[in-house]
């Protein structure tokens, strides 16, 4: 009796297999993205894509940090052919698992969003912001500045991102160092700040947390306002009067990957203006492009020239990263 | 086919010798029990045999050919446990044929042999049962006719009646030493029971402490202990010194409480002894006496039941002992 | 004849052990040195040093880190354990109806995939959940489900299944005539089950509590949404490890290795009080159910239910939510079926993926598992004792750290596995092999070894005794250890999203990848269909494991 059942097990594990491997007999044209955009955006692009090329997206998709680990693990016969969705920090220190490519598209892109040696460019631009939820806080009762947040009546009610674990969070810390003073201190009133602050492991638990309700404000990107508020959440975003900054992510082409002539195309497909203005709708990507009218496109996001904006060292950060992540885990420390 | 033999077996667990140096040779066809207290070193010793337990030094034969060494599933034995060891999964016909099939014999031949086996411990008609239908008494009956079954070169039995009730007990180890001679198979025996090794055995081992204390008949190992612990372990007896008996050598000797008579009851020429009765237990048949003789040494003796018979406690006797039945123990 | 220095009652579990220490050797401890040997080097990969270890034992903030997990761990298991054995009990010997349903129900919290069940239970209980407002609108005040509380409460409710099964296995397992024993000596019934039975099943609860430490300590999906700023040491690895901004491998590595350390040590302590104290149980059948009054009845009835109940809210609050109308992100309370008709448009293939490695990844933990469960608790030598402590680190081998360690070690070289499927179903098993450890070595030690000696005295090999006895004999076991390995795979997230790759997605990234981007309809929509589809071995297994107690 238990053997007839066992063969019957056997039988099941088979079949499961078999249909498993029907899949991979679809050989065609195909390229391996490694992307840390959300899926949204993936199936957007990936879909159209194959579409107009017949190219076949194999995405995997994680965080920037997986990433990059697996980048840096497969250097010696990579895996994948882009990677794509991560910040100009990351694309900056990992230069090297990159291969040249002078986009189509390299003329239409600001250099400063640009390597110099086209290793790598950018697509969009995160502009730090603050997430207010008006439910939670009456639309013209919220902080209008990053000064603002350092009221003791937020306390407790600012989510944030851990910085080891993001890099727009780290691009925001480090920004107000500078913008208060800079040394001790910036440091000491960034201190100020943590002490109102939730930090939370992951960026997506930001938003997640303003748009649900969990906490009144929250330090994110641009785009999450108008995407939780286009669905109907009380969602509003606050651009700093004190300035801000833009955090840029990007795309490379991995060295030595299995399809290096579809990632070019690739990479020319996602800065073309047609295909920024598609993604733009969809989920609200500020384009490092220039040449986009924001004003007749969903999400409302203004110009770039209408916000302010501060100068921010990001080479001098991500060269002293490690130092600085200790200190601002003693800072964290500190603050509880 | 011949015998087993045993040569220079030793084992130690820790500081514990549990086979200590055990020479022993069993014919080929005998019923030959290994018996002593637990912790002697009879089961170690058996296990040995079986191929469960390595030799630290010596070696064990079948016959010319030395079995020592090989792996316990090619040793060509069939083992009785104490617990039955019945497998639980297989019917009682599966059991009994789950080593004629490990010996590949062909289905035929495996369902007429098991179904002869089974008769042989009256246990015919009950192949298709499952283990946990089956009483105790049954369980070790069908242990039996799986051992039985391969025509072992020897089978080897561990306490196997331990686990049966009293009459149980009885009737059972009258039936395999019948199936046993039946068979001529070479059986080895391990119990603690006297009465039991006595009842099956043509031999019988003597273990203490690792070492074989005596080897022999059991009516030998009875009346002619040759130690202290021999004469003890067999059966009750009077341990005394030699001295306390009237004698001048300086030696402890055993003497049955059955070799003990009240005088006026003795043959002619038994010595006579002078005590007073100490205790009296009365047990049917028979009963059971302390007697205090001259030097303070209190003999056992027994008493068979007569009509008309009195005795009280502090009455002064007259003992008369058979100085054939004095053994001298080391 | 040759004489071979091994001796032949050996070789079989010799030969086993030799077997699993290359596979473990090859893909759990060569991957582990791999990734964490850099904690042990200086800054310049060059010579060996400590200062990593005292460095980072040093701040405050890995301090913290450790104490907060440590006491998160010890809290948990003790609720776990407190609250896992009356109920245990209770299934093993009070007539409680529909035993069966609740036993079937209380594996159900291993399924979900923590980050899963951590995303429903704010949606709940957080500081705007549905719950906490409908509280509040009542005015009642509902303290955060942030923070240790929370955690500990989670982890509770989720893992005390861990500690529910073996002891009602054990409380079976108890000989009556002990109990009865006990009172014959004028003890009264409730002093003997806390005299001489709690003792006797005592090994099998601490084997479970061990499983729920270990497990606190190793998950990081909990405290990654519940924790908020609260240090945690899972937690801080994965960060240190595949962090976005500063992945610091020799820091991570120190984790890594003394969370390890702490497992080892925990097991060994653990496997010392167990070799010292074998309880031997010799009951052939289930104790008999005790005659309580109607009220002991009811309470135990009541609580038991109450237990599975409350362990499933995340549950189905899930199944809830996939049939409502999600915006984006943003969820609108009405009843809708577009998650579904989104997941099985994109999804098809993650799904039968996730069915296709569930099924291979048990197969494999249970070939290798079983052996190894049988030869760490049939024999007590040394080269056992270090099997077992072997076979059981993956439990404190963070998914992540083993996944890199399996891309380091298999991108090139002699054994190149990246880019397959077959490096997923590696590293499941691998993570999966403690389960089938642990439960068969349970089976195992209720087995009177002198089957085996029998079988073997009757002319089969140790190796044919083992598969013919043996195994038969564990079947149950077997099969609940496959079940458990099954659904912990599905729901596995760590080690895929770091191995997967083309298409080789699974459930569980579809999952995270939509909860990550705020698509949290098609989340809750193939959690839903993960829960169905693991009903189904559950729902197998337990009807197997009844006609195979009644036989």
């Amino acid at each position: 009796m238990t053997m007839s059942r066992l063969r019957w097990l056997v039988t099941l594990a088979s079949l499961v297999c078999a249909l498993g491997m029907a899949g991979t007999a679809e050989a065609q044209k195909k390229l391996v993205v490694y992307t840390a955009n959300e899926s949204t955006l993936n199936d957007l692009v990936f879909g159209a894509f194959a579409k107009e090329t017949g190219i076949q997206v194999e995405p995997v998709a994680a965080g920037s940090g997986v990433l990059v680990r697996r980048l840096q693990a497969e250097k010696a016969r990579p895996q994948g052919d882009i990677v794509w969705g991560v910040s100009r920090s990351l694309l900056e220190t990992n230069k090297a698992l990159f291969e040249p490519y002078a986009s189509k598209n390299k003329d239409a892109t600001p250099a400063e969003y640009r390597d110099p040696n086209d290793l790598w460019i950018g697509n969009n631009l995160h502009l730090l912001i603050i997430l207010q939820n008006t439910k939670l806080v009456p639309a013209d009762q919220g902080p209008k500045s990053w000064a603002d947040l350092l009221d003791p009546k937020w306390k407790g009610k600012i989510a944030f991102t851990d910085p080891a674990n993001s890099g727009s969070a780290y691009a925001t810390v480090t920004m107000l160092v500078d913008m208060w003073g800079g040394g001790d201190d910036g440091w000491k009133k960034v201190a100020e700040l943590f002490k109102n602050m939730k930090v939370l492991n992951r960026s997506s638990l930001v938003f997640q947390g303003v748009g649900n309700g969990e906490y009144p404000l929250g330090i994110s990107l641009e785009y999450a306002g108008p995407l939780w508020a286009s669905n109907g959440a009380p969602v509003k975003v606050v651009y700093p009067s004190d300035g801000t900054t833009a955090s840029m992510e990007g795309v490379g082409i991995v060295k030595g990957g299995p399809n290096t002539s579809s990632a070019k195309a690739f990479v020319d497909y996602i800065n073309r203006k047609d295909v920024r203005e598609a993604i733009l709708k969809a989920t609200f990507r500020r384009p490092t492009r220039s040449d986009l009218d924001l004003a007749k496109l969903p999400g409302g996001l203004p110009p770039l020239s209408a916000v302010k904006l501060v100068k921010y060292d990001e080479q001098g950060w991500t060269a002293k990263r490690t130092k600085t992540m200790e200190q601002i885990k003693d800072v964290l420390q500190e603050s509880r | 086919m011949s015998g087993i033999v045993i040569a220079g077996a030793s084992r130690t667990f820790g500081t514990v010798r549990a086979v200590d140096g055990v020479d022993l040779t069993v014919e080929q066809g005998e019923f030959f029990t290994l018996l002593g207290p637990s912790g002697c070193g009879k089961t170690t010793l058996l296990r040995m045999i079986a191929g469960f337990c390595e030799l630290d030094a010596g070696e064990i034969r079948f016959g010319e050919r030395r079995i020592d060494r090989l792996p316990a599933h090619v040793r060509d034995i069939g083992m009785v446990f104490q617990n039955y060891a019945v497998f639980p999964t297989l019917s009682v016909a599966g059991n009994v044929a789950y080593g004629l099939k490990a010996r590949n014999v062909a289905a035929a031949e495996i369902a007429t042999r098991v179904e002869e086996a089974l008769a042989m411990v009256q246990l015919a008609g009950y192949g298709g049962r499952l283990p946990h239908e089956l009483s105790g008494g049954q369980l070790q009956r069908v242990a039996i006719a799986r051992a039985l079954v391969i025509r072992p070169h020897v089978l080897l039995f561990d306490e196997p009646l331990s686990n049966l009730d009293a009459r149980l007990r009885v009737s059972m180890r009258a039936e395999i030493r019948a199936l046993q001679k039946s068979l001529g198979i070479t059986a080895i025996y391990v119990t603690h029971d006297q009465e039991e090794a006595m009842s099956v055995s043509d031999r019988i081992a003597l273990m203490n402490h690792g070492r074989l204390e005596q080897v022999g008949v059991p009516v030998d190992i009875y009346r002619k202990p040759a130690t202290r612990f021999a004469a003890e372990f067999m059966g009750t007896t009077n341990l005394v010194q030699a001295r306390a008996l009237g004698l001048a050598a300086p030696v402890w000797v055993s003497l049955r409480p059955e070799a003990l008579r009240f005088a006026e009851e003795a043959p002619a020429g038994w010595p006579h002894l002078p005590g007073v009765v100490v205790g009296i237990e009365m047990l049917g048949p028979i009963s059971r006496l302390d007697v205090r003789i001259g030097n303070g040494a209190i003999l056992k003796m027994v008493l068979l039941d007569a009509p008309g018979q009195i005795v009280r406690e502090g009455q002064i006797v007259t003992l008369a002992y058979d100085s054939s039945r004095l053994t001298v123990v080391s | 004849m040759t004489i071979l220095a091994i001796p032949h009652g050996q070789r079989l579990p010799l030969g086993i052990a030799a077997l699993a220490f290359v596979f473990l050797g090859l893909f759990l401890i060569y991957p582990l040195v791999n990734v964490f040997g850099a904690s042990f080097l200086d800054a310049e990969g060059t010579s060996l040093t400590f200062a990593n270890y005292t460095r980072m034992l040093g701040r405050p903030f890995y301090r913290a880190a450790i104490t907060n997990t440590l006491e998160i761990g010890v809290a948990a298991t003790l609720i776990t354990t407190v609250l896992a054995v009356p109920f245990a009990f209770a299934l093993a010997r009070l007539p409680i109806p529909g035993k069966a349903a609740i036993l079937a129900l209380a594996s159900l919290p291993l399924i979900l995939p923590s980050f899963v069940s951590a995303y429903a239970l704010v949606l709940l209980l957080g500081r705007s959940g549905i719950v906490t407002q409908w509280l509040q609108a009542h005015g009642i005040g509902f303290g955060s489900i942030y923070g240790m509380g929370g955690i500990v409460a989670v982890y509770a409710l989720t893992l005390y299944p861990y500690v529910l099964l073996p002891a009602i296995a054990a409380f079976k397992a108890i000989d009556v005539s002990m109990e009865e024993a006990a009172q014959s000596l004028g003890s009264s019934p409730g002093r003997t089950v806390w005299t001489v039975t709690l003792p006797i099943v005592l090994p099998a609860i601490l084997a479970g509590g061990l499983l729920v430490f270990i497990e606190t300590l190793e998950n990081f999906g909990v405290p990654f949404v519940l924790a908020e700023d609260m240090p945690i040491f899972a937690v801080e690895a994965f960060k240190l490890f595949i962090g976005e901004t500063a992945p610091n491998p020799s820091q991570a590595g120190v984790l890594g290795v003394l969370l390890i350390l702490t497992t080892t040590a925990v097991l060994l302590v653990q496997r010392r009080f167990l070799g010292r104290r074998r309880f031997a149980t010799s009951a052939r059948q289930a104790p008999p159910l005790l005659k309580v009054g109607r009220g002991v009845q009811a309470a135990a009835t009541v609580y038991c239910w109450a237990v599975v109940i409350l362990a499933l809210v995340p549950f189905f609050s899930i199944v809830v939510l996939s049939f409502m109308e999600f915006r984006g992100p943003v969820l609108h309370p009405h009843f809708s079926l577009d998650n579904f008709a989104f997941l099985f448009d994109r999804a098809l293939r993650p799904l039968v993926n996730t069915l296709m490695f569930a099924t291979a990844a048990a197969l494999c933990v249970t070939i290798v598992g079983v052996p190894v469960g049988y030869v760490v608790t049939r024999y007590r030598s040394g080269v056992a004792s270090l099997l077992d402590v072997v076979a059981t680190l993956p439990f404190a081998v963070a998914g992540t750290v083993l996944a890199i360690g399996f891309i380091v070690s298999f991108n090139a070289g002699a054994l190149v596995l990246t880019g397959g499927p077959l490096i997923l179903v590696l590293a499941y098993t691998v993570r999966k092999v403690p389960f089938a450890v642990r439960s068969s070595s349970a089976i195992v030690h209720q087995i009177d070894a002198s089957l085996e000696e029998a079988s073997i005295s009757l002319g089969r090999s140790p190796l044919q005794t083992f598969l013919r006895i043996v195994v038969p004999l564990m079947l149950g076991g077997i099969l609940s250890g496959m079940v458990l390995s099954w659904v912990t795979v599905a729901s596995e997230l760590s080690a895929t999203i770091v191995l997967y790759s083309g298409p080789w997605s699974t459930l569980t990234v579809v999952m995270f990848q939509a909860l990550e981007s705020g698509g949290a309809g098609i989340a809750t929509a193939a959690a839903s269909f993960l829960i169905v589809v693991s009903l189904l071995p559950i729902a197998l297994l337990y009807r197997l494991v009844r006609r195979y107690e009644l036989s």
